[in-house]
C-alpha cells in the first residue's frame, strides 16, 4: 500500500534540512516519489511539521531496579482510568504497556535502556518485550565486574579483553557497553564512600581510569557503533566538574559518550558552595570533538532516582524524598533506588534545573549534544514536551527562572542566554544525531529508504509543549499507531543488538569461571531468544566499517 | 497428552471441552480470583492478562510473607545482597530467628559458610552468629561463633536490644544478657562485609524493619546487607512479572479497568469467606494441593496431571515449568529472573498456553 502525507513542512536534518511538500511511505519504508501511481492513502498534513520518529539514547524504562522503583513506591503510580479493550494495560502507571504508548503519543519510536547489568539482561529484556510499539536497546554495563577487573590487574592483553566484552555483548544482546563509576560500586563493597577517577579499587589495584580506557578501547577494537557510554565518577557532588574535565582529557581523543553531564555541572562558589559550573564544562565539550554528551535534565516533580551506582545511591539515600530506599549488592553490579522531589523553591534543585538547561544551549553542536532526562533520574520522560519548549523560547526561561530563589540567577548565567533552539535543532538532537550516534542507519531521517517511523505535530507556536506532547500522527514502520495523540493500537517493537566479530578462546574460561564463581552455567548472560514472548524481536545493526 | 487428564466434575474430558467449560465460568462469575501456587514468568503474564481482561483479581497463596518484605521495602527501604555476591566477601554472618537451614537447606553451601570469603582482602574464617533460635541448627555445628538462644516471640526485643547495644545506647537488660549483646555488636561493628539472614515467617514487619535499622547503623561506619530467607520464590516471579506489567505487586484487581492494589481487598482467603469471589482459577505448574479453604468456591483447577482435586469444577493438566518445558523464573542465588532448560520436555500445555487458550475461548463480550 501506497500512503502519502501530503504538503506537510518536512524538518529532516539529515537530508540536507527542511522542504514543504509530500512524504511516501510503502509497506515498512519510506519511499521516493513513486511516479505514475496514486497514492492508496493520503494524509493531509498541510501546515503540520512533519519529522522522524524521536530517538531515545538514555531512559531506565525496563529492568530489575526500575521494578523495584515501581513496587517501592505504588503511591506515585496509582491508577485512574480504564484502559480501553485493544490496549490492555496501558492506563496502568509506570508498567512497560504505559511507557510504550506514553513514548508513542509524543511521537518517539526508538528508546535505549542504557543501564542493563549482565546477571539481570533477561528480566530487561522479557520488560522490553512487553513494551508495545517503541523499538528499543539495552546498554550492558561492564567495568565493576570480577572477571574484567581481574583481567586488568593481571594485565591481559586488549585482545582477550575485547573478547571478553564482546562475549558479554553478544550474550546480553546489548547495542553497545555502559560503564558506571568504574570500580566505584566495587570499591563500595569495600567499604569506599566516595571514589574519583585516579582512586584504586581494593583487591585489584587498578584505577577508574585504567577500567574506562581498556572498555573504550574494546568498544574501538569490536567496532562497535555506540562509543563506550560512561557514567563518570562522582555524581551529584559539589565542585565535580573537575572529574568531568579530567574524564574528557583522559579520553585523548578516542570516542566517548557522557551520560547525564547535567549531573557533573557543579562548582563551589557561592555561600551554598554549590554553584553551576556547565558554562566551563559546555566549553571543554565543545573543545573534544571525540566526546559526546547527553544533559540529564532536571525538571520539578516527584520521581525517583535508580543508577547502578551504588556508591552514589547509598550517599543520596540521606536525602531521599520520601525516607526510603533500597539498596542493593548485586552480582557485580546491584542499584540503588531513591525516591526522590525535585522542587522548584529548592536552592539547589533550581541550579541544577539551570545547569542542564546551560549544557543545552551552551554546547553548540546539536549533534553532539542529546535530549535526555536520564528518566526517571533527573525527571519522568513525560517532561520532554515542557523541556522542549524551554529550549526553544528565551522567555519562558525568564518566566521559570523568576519564580526560583533569587540566588539561583546568581549561581548560572542561565539568564543572560538568547540561544533558542529552531525546530531544524531539535531534530537534529532527538532524531538524525541519535541514529548516527548509535549506528541506526535507517532511521533518524526521512529519506527514502528510511524506516517509515514518523511523527507529525501541530505547527503550534503558542504552545511548543502541546505541540510534543500530543502527536498528531506516529507512524512506526509504516503502521498509523497515533491519530490525534491517542494510540490506536499495539504492536511488538523490536530489540536492537550490535553482534561484533571477535575470537571465542575466552568462552571456555567464561564456562569455567561461572561454574566455580557462580555455581551455574554461563546461561546466566546467555539471552536465549526462544525464551522471550516474541523470539524474533531482535534486529542487529550494523557495525562501524 | 492422554485423555484423562482433564475433568470436569471428576468426569474425564478432552481439553477442549475443560478450556470450554472454565472459559464460561470464568466469563459467567462477576469476580473471578486468579490464585497462583506455582508458576512461570510465562504463566504470569497469561494469568495477569486474562485477569485484567475479565476483570479479575491475581493473588498468590504466600502473598502473605511475601508482602510482609515488601511492607519493610515500601515504609522504610532495605539493603540486600545476593547469596553469590556474600559467599564472596561475607566475613560475618548473622542469623536470626530459627529453622533458616530448613527453610533454605542449601544454605550452608550457597553461602559457603564453611569457605573463606575469595574477595575478602584477607581472608579469613567468617563469623558466624545466631540470635533466636535454639540452636537446633545442626547443618551449622562447628561454624557457629556464638548464639543467644530466644524464642520466636522475643526476637523482636532482642532485635531491638542488639541495635541499641551496637549504637552504644542504653539498654535495660541484665548484666549477663547485655555483655553477650555486646559482644556480639562488637563482632558485627568488626565485621568488613556483613550479611544478617532473617525469614518473613518468624519475623512480623516491625521486627524486620528494626533488623533494617541495624542494618542502617551498621552501613554508617561497615558494610551490611541483608538476605531473606522463606518467602517463597514462585511468589517473588509473579510479584516481578506483575510489578512491570501492572506496576504493582499482587493482591491487585482490575474490576475498574486498570489495576489497583490492596493487600486486604484482594486477599482472596478473605473474598472468598465474605463470598464475593464466585470462581476461582488455581494455577500450580509445580507439585501442590489447593488449600481446603479454596474449595468453598467454584474451582477451575490448572495442576500437574494426576494430581487430582477432587474439590474442582473443572481441571486441566499443565506440565511442569521447567521440567516439561524451558521455564524462566526467580532465583535467589542471583536475585534474579533467569532462565532454565526442561529437564524432561513433553509435549504437555504449558499453564501459560492453557490460560491463553481459555482466554481464545471467552467471547467478544468478556474483553
Amino acid at each position: 500500500m501506497l500512503t502519502c502525507l501530503r504538503g506537510g513542512r518536512i524538518i529532516d536534518p539529515a537530508n540536507g534540512g527542511e522542504r514543504v511538500g509530500d512524504l511516501f511511505i510503502e509497506g515498512e519504508r519510506i519511499v521516493a516519489e513513486p511516479l505514475g501511481r496514486k497514492a492508496d492513502q493520503i494524509y493531509d498534513v498541510t501546515g503540520k511539521i512533519v519529522m522522524a520518529g524521536g530517538i531515545d539514547i538514555h531512559s531506565h524504562i525496563a529492568g530489575g531496579n526500575v521494578n523495584t522503583g515501581r513496587l517501592l513506591l505504588p503511591e506515585l503510580h496509582p491508577g485512574q482510568t480504564p484502559a480501553s479493550a485493544n490496549l490492555p494495560l496501558s492506563s496502568a502507571g509506570w508498567s512497560t504497556f504505559e511507557t510504550g504508548c506514553l513514548y508513542a503519543k509524543m511521537g518517539f519510536t526508538t528508546v535505549v535502556e542504557p543501564a542493563v547489568s549482565p546477571h539481570h539482561a533477561l528480566h530487561a529484556h522479557l520488560e522490553l518485550a512487553d513494551t508495545p510499539i517503541i523499538d528499543k536497546a539495552i546498554l550492558t554495563v561492564l567495568g565493576n565486574d570480577d572477571f574484567l577487573l581481574s583481567m586488568l590487574r593481571e594485565r591481559e592483553t586488549p585482545t582477550a579483553i575485547a573478547q571478553y566484552v564482546g562475549t558479554m555483548l553478544v550474550g546480553t544482546r546489548g547495542l553497545g557497553i555502559k560503564c558506571i563509576n568504574a570500580g566505584g560500586a566495587t570499591a563500595f563493597k569495600y567499604n569506599a564512600r566516595a571514589f574519583s577517577l585516579d582512586d584504586v579499587v581494593p583487591h585489584y589495584g587498578v584505577t577508574s581510569r585504567t577500567i574506562v580506557e581498556a572498555l573504550q578501547r574494546a568498544v574501538v577494537d569490536l567496532k562497535i557503533t555506540h562509543p563506550l557510554h560512561l557514567h563518570m565518577n562522582n555524581l551529584g557532588i559539589a565542585g565535580n566538574v573537575d572529574t568531568a574535565i579530567a574524564t574528557i582529557e583522559a579520553a585523548r581523543g578516542m570516542p566517548l559518550h557522557l551520560a547525564h553531564l547535567q549531573f557533573y555541572s557543579y562548582g563551589t562558589e557561592g555561600k551554598r558552595g554549590f554553584s553551576s559550573a556547565a558554562a566551563p564544562l559546555a566549553e571543554a565539550v565543545n573543545g573534544a570533538k571525540n566526546i559526546t554528551v547527553d544533559v540529564g535534565q532536571v525538571m520539578f516533580g516527584p520521581t525517583f532516582t535508580v543508577s547502578l551506582d551504588v556508591l552514589r545511591q547509598y550517599n543520596g539515600s540521606q536525602n531521599a524524598r520520601p525516607r526510603k530506599s533500597v539498596i542493593f549488592d548485586g552480582d557485580a553490579n546491584g542499584g540503588g533506588i531513591v525516591p526522590y522531589d525535585y522542587r522548584r523553591s529548592d536552592f539547589y534543585n533550581a541550579v541544577q534545573w539551570a545547569c542542564g538547561l546551560e549544557l543545552f544551549l551552551l554546547i553548540d553542536n546539536p549533534w553532539r549534544v542529546f535530549f535526555t532526562t536520564d528518566h526517571p533520574n533527573g525527571a519522568p520522560f513525560t517532561t520532554y514536551p515542557d523541556l522542549l519548549a524551554l529550549l526553544m523560547s528565551r522567555d519562558l526561561r525568564a518566566q521559570w527562572l523568576a519564580e526560583m530563589p533569587r540566588s539561583v540567577a546568581e549561581m548560572t548565567t542561565l539568564g543572560s542566554i538568547g540561544r533558542e533552539y529552531s525546530l531544524q535543532e531539535i531534530a537534529t538532537m532527538t532524531r538524525a544525531a541519535p541514529a548516527k550516534l548509535l549506528g541506526l542507519g535507517d532511521r533518524g531521517h526521512l529519506g527514502s529508504g528510511a524506516r517509515a517511523d514518523i511523527a507529525v505535530y501541530d505547527n503550534n507556536n503558542d504552545n511548543r509543549a502541546a505541540m510534543f506532547r500530543d502527536a498528531h500522527l506516529v507512524f512506526k514502520d509504516g503502521d498509523l499507531v497515533v491519530r490525534h495523540g491517542q494510540v490506536t493500537h499495539y504492536r511488538a517493537g523490536r530489540t536492537l543488538e550490535s553482534r561484533p566479530d571477535f575470537g571465542h578462546a575466552i568462552e571456555r574460561r567464561l564456562d569455567d569461571y561461572y561454574e566455580e564463581v557462580y555455581r551455574a552455567p554461563r546461561d546466566l548472560v546467555t539471552i536465549h531468544a526462544e525464551a522471550l514472548p516474541h523470539a524474533d524481536m531482535f534486529e542487529e545493526v550494523s557495525l562501524r566499517p | 497428552m492422554p485423555q484423562s487428564a482433564c475433568f470436569i466434575d471428576a468426569r474425564a474430558v478432552s481439553r477442549a471441552e475443560a478450556v470450554r467449560s472454565a472459559a464460561a465460568l470464568i466469563e459467567a462469575s462477576r469476580l473471578p480470583v486468579f490464585l497462583v501456587r506455582a508458576c512461570d514468568v510465562a504463566g504470569a503474564r497469561a494469568a495477569i492478562r486474562l485477569a485484567e481482561r475479565v476483570g479479575g483479581i491475581i493473588d498468590h497463596v504466600d502473598a502473605e510473607a511475601a508482602l510482609r518484605e515488601l511492607d519493610v521495602m515500601r515504609s522504610f527501604g532495605k539493603f540486600i545482597v545476593t547469596p553469590n555476591e556474600s559467599r564472596q566477601r561475607a566475613d560475618t554472618v548473622l542469623l536470626v530467628g530459627a529453622g533458616l537451614t530448613k527453610l533454605w537447606p542449601e544454605m550452608v553451601g550457597r553461602l559457603g559458610l564453611g569457605e573463606l570469603p575469595r574477595l575478602a582482602l584477607q581472608p579469613e574464617r567468617r563469623r558466624i552468629l545466631c540470635l533466636g533460635g535454639d540452636g537446633d541448627e545442626t547443618s551449622l555445628s562447628g561454624l557457629v561463633d556464638q548464639t543467644i538462644k530466644a524464642p520466636d516471640e522475643a526476637l523482636p526485643g532482642v532485635v531491638a536490644a542488639l541495635r541499641a547495644c551496637v549504637a552504644k545506647r542504653r539498654v535495660g537488660l541484665s548484666a549477663s544478657h547485655k555483655s553477650a549483646l555486646d559482644t556480639i555488636a562488637e563482632k558485627l561493628r568488626a565485621a568488613q562485609y556483613g550479611l544478617v539472614i532473617y525469614s518473613p515467617l518468624s519475623l512480623d514487619v516491625l521486627a524486620i524493619e528494626m533488623l533494617m535499622g541495624l542494618v542502617v547503623d551498621l552501613n554508617k561506619t561497615t558494610r551490611f546487607s541483608t538476605l531473606s530467607v522463606g518467602a517463597s520464590g514462585n511468589a517473588e516471579t509473579l510479584m516481578q512479572t506483575a510489578g512491570w506489567m501492572t506496576g504493582f505487586p499482587v493482591r491487585t484487581g482490575f474490576g475498574r479497568g486498570f489495576p489497583e492494589h490492596d493487600p486486604w481487598r484482594f486477599d482472596t482467603a478473605r473474598l472468598i469467606e465474605s463470598g464475593e469471589a464466585d470462581v476461582v482459577i488455581w494455577i500450580a505448574s509445580a507439585a501442590a494441593e489447593p488449600p481446603s479453604w479454596v474449595s468453598r468456591c467454584p474451582l477451575v483447577a490448572l495442576t500437574l496431571p494426576g494430581s487430582a482435586v477432587a474439590q474442582a469444577k473443572v481441571q486441566i493438566a499443565v506440565g511442569r515449568h521447567g521440567h516439561d518445558h524451558d521455564t524462566i523464573e526467580f532465583v535467589r542465588d542471583v536475585q534474579a529472573l533467569a532462565w532454565r532448560a526442561a529437564s524432561g520436555a513433553s509435549d504437555l500445555p504449558s499453564a501459560a498456553a492453557t490460560l491463553d487458550e481459555i482466554a481464545t475461548s471467552l467471547s467478544r463480550e468478556a474483553a
